[in-house]
């Protein structure tokens, strides 16, 4: 408790420097603008932005993408509201009464209570964060390798059970992750892997090329069909942005149980925002005095999921943090950020980098009084995003991500992987693949092999070593519990639930 | 039928790997599982899972509300065409990208982006052809300045050397 009010005191001093404020702005900023691009989510807009990050200071580049990730989230809401096109894919479930909210003439108070629930469950969220992160650093120092590799299986394991529609996609998808990450050489023996004779795959597949085209020229030919099929259209934001008194109170139960929910949901691995907004907006139907007005325009409804998409960003970072793992696709491009500066995620940090760790942990505070104050006054400004023409902003992302992927490392064979995962990409979204399991799988592969090496060369090649440590054998026993839940479970995807709710209620 | 074609690709792609993976050089020195053996792990989880996506596939077939196929609407054709047409367009961009990135180094970063991103912006952005190739230039000015002056990255001069 003492050790992370000292951290946080530290922490502030370093996000109150004129740059790193002036970087978590930026982060926000950007983060607000991406999200209000249906489509492009936080996972993308990172991506994209990783390369401009190269040369800074990793204290300072670390607070600019968080700030893009948790504005992203923040702002989801508002293509949800306006337009019933969620700018995340957490935020769908804000479509269900916010779009309703706005077609009764209501945008303005859907959209300030989007924003003032999303201040109160990130502020509630980080502070949670500020004291939960070091206990779960210290457990995590005791941990062996066996037991992070379990921990790791674990975490892939609830990646592809959850994610998406298919158990078999999930599956694949992180199969193929882990292949990916084979890939280079290997470095215990110093022999090439799968490197097919081609001296740039040595290094192994760079993630910020995987992640760029999987995600960002993937987008790229959504956004190209959308142009195509004229389905890219946009609304205008009307009226005054702030709610009643009746509203808040409706609202403000609703805020701290989405917070929970979210706060919870985010420090599991794999479980993610979608599905935080999913348990929080049935939450709050449940508990309703009046669940009839649910999907016709109900503030709880929106309330509670935003509430808990923000707080479960907080919880991811808990993870990411403190074990190194991280608890979504967008957290497991950040983890992949901190790996590109030479930074470790993982209990050591506290102890290595408290400058980063505590000063990253205290931006975001200060990104969320950032975000309020960005998000309500100037979200009819925000909105004019919305305005731009698809066919220029699609061939504006194609520029960015080229050059970016080229400034890397200056290596037109880079460009080649990123367009090949790009098709990539572009394939799993036709085929309904998650594309999480895939990134989670390249970013732990790596560990993943080393603590397994690790483990059965401690114990002379017994594999009873990952049953011996009771800590490993049951984070395989939830692991292998969470892969048979999901088989014999009927999987409801949020855009289900959205049918469903859109029904009439009798 | 598409998830029929995954699981035949998920499970060709496994066994392939697998191959690869079991005709990696052992070296165990220091060390008890060696470097084929994580990979071989990772080809049976993707051989697996290409075996359940297709008892999954199977396992749809066989529920009777979607045995019967549905029947043909008046619409289908015009929204195949679509679809077609909407495949060679992307099919052309993905095929114009690959060209400026083979142009990116000997043509030089402005003069290939500058084409590149104009000839997007006539199709994609229907208006004053003026106006895009203003978009394009301005794009390309602030992304070499950006990147060249502010980060540092020697982006390719190409012909412009000369």
């Amino acid at each position: 408790m003492i050790d992370s009010l000292h951290g946080i005191l530290h922490g502030l001093m370093v996000a109150g420097q004129p740059i790193n404020l002036f970087y978590t702005l930026v982060g926000v900023f950007v983060g607000t603008m991406i999200s209000h691009l249906p489509g492009i989510g936080p996972s993308a807009g990172i991506a994209l932005l990783i390369p401009i990050t190269f040369g800074m200071n990793p204290t300072t580049a670390l607070i600019m993408l968080a700030g893009i990730y948790y504005g992203c989230m923040y702002g989801g809401a508002v293509t949800a509201i306006l337009i019933n096109t969620p700018g995340d894919a957490a935020a769908v479930m804000t479509t269900l009464d916010g779009y309703p909210l706005a077609r009764q003439g209501r945008a303005g108070a859907a959209l300030s209570i989007a924003a003032m629930s999303s201040f109160i469950a990130g502020t509630l969220g980080v502070t949670a964060l500020t004291f939960v992160a070091v206990p779960v650093a210290q457990l995590a120092l005791r941990f062996g390798p066996a037991e992070y590799f379990a921990l790791m299986i674990f975490a892939l394991s609830t990646v592809s059970a959850l994610t998406g529609n298919s158990l078999a996609k999930g599956l694949l998808s992180t199969s193929l992750g882990l292949a990916i990450s084979s890939v280079g050489l290997d470095l215990q023996s110093g022999r090439a892997r799968f490197t097919m004779g081609i001296v740039d795959l040595q290094q192994g597949v760079s993630f910020l090329v995987v992640v760029v085209g999987v995600f960002a020229l993937a987008e790229v030919a959504r956004m190209a069909e959308g142009t195509l099929d004229g389905t890219m259209h946009s609304v205008r934001v009307k009226g005054r942005i702030w709610f009643t008194r009746q509203d808040w109170k409706e609202a403000f139960p609703a805020i701290l149980r989405g917070w929970a929910v979210g706060f919870f949901c985010g420090a599991a691995p794999g479980l993610g925002g979608t599905i935080s907004a999913m348990l929080s907006y049935i939450t709050e139907k449940y508990v309703s005095k009046t669940p009839e007005k649910f999907g016709k325009g109900a503030i709880a409804g929106v309330a509670g999921p935003e509430a808990a998409v923000n707080a479960d960003t907080c919880g991811a970072f808990v993870h990411l943090l403190a074990l190194g793992i991280p608890a979504s696709g967008s957290t497991a491009v950040i983890m992949g950020a901190f790996i590109m500066y030479g930074i470790q995620p993982g209990p050591l940090l506290f102890q290595n980098q408290p400058d980063l760790v505590w000063g990253l942990i205290a931006s975001m505070y200060v990104g969320n009084v950032m975000l309020l104050v960005l998000n309500l006054p100037l979200v009819g400004l925000f909105a004019r995003v919305l305005y731009a023409p698809p066919g220029v902003l699609l061939v504006m992302i194609l520029g960015i991500a080229s050059v970016g992927v080229y400034s890397f490392e200056t290596n037109p064979f880079m460009l080649y992987m990123a367009l090949l995962f790009g098709v990539v990409g572009h394939f799993f979204r036709k085929l309904d693949i998650p594309k999480a399991p895939l990134i989670f799988g390249i970013i732990l592969g790596g560990k993943i092999e080393q603590s397994l090496r690790q483990a059965m060369t401690i114990s002379g090649g017994d594999a009873m070593v990952f049953l011996k440590s009771p800590l490993s054998a049951t984070l395989l026993a939830l692991a292998v519990g969470m892969v048979a839940l999901s088989f014999w479970a009927k999987r409801k995807s949020a855009a289900t639930l959205q049918q469903a709710q859109a029904q009439p209620v009798h | 039928m598409p998830d029929l074609v995954l699981s035949v690709f998920a499970i060709t792609g496994a066994l392939i790997y697998l191959r690869a993976a079991m005709s990696l050089e052992k070296l165990q020195v220091g060390d008890a599982l060696g470097p084929q053996v994580f990979p071989a792990i990772v080809a049976l989880c993707m051989l697996g899972s290409g075996l359940l996506l297709a008892w999954e596939t199977w396992r749809k077939r066989m529920k009777p509300e979607s045995s019967a196929a549905p029947a043909p609407e008046p619409g289908d054709r015009t929204h195949a065409a679509a679809d077609n047409r909407r495949d060679l367009v992307l099919v052309a961009m993905a095929a114009w990208t690959a060209i400026y990135y083979a142009a990116f180094e000997p043509v030089g970063y402005i003069p290939s982006t500058m084409i590149y991103l104009s000839a997007l912006l006539f199709y994609f952005h229907r208006v004053n052809p003026l106006i895009n190739l203003v978009y394009a230039a301005v794009f390309t000015a602030v992304a070499y300045v950006l990147f060249s002056d502010f980060l540092q990255v020697v982006l390719p001069s190409g012909i412009l050397q000369l």
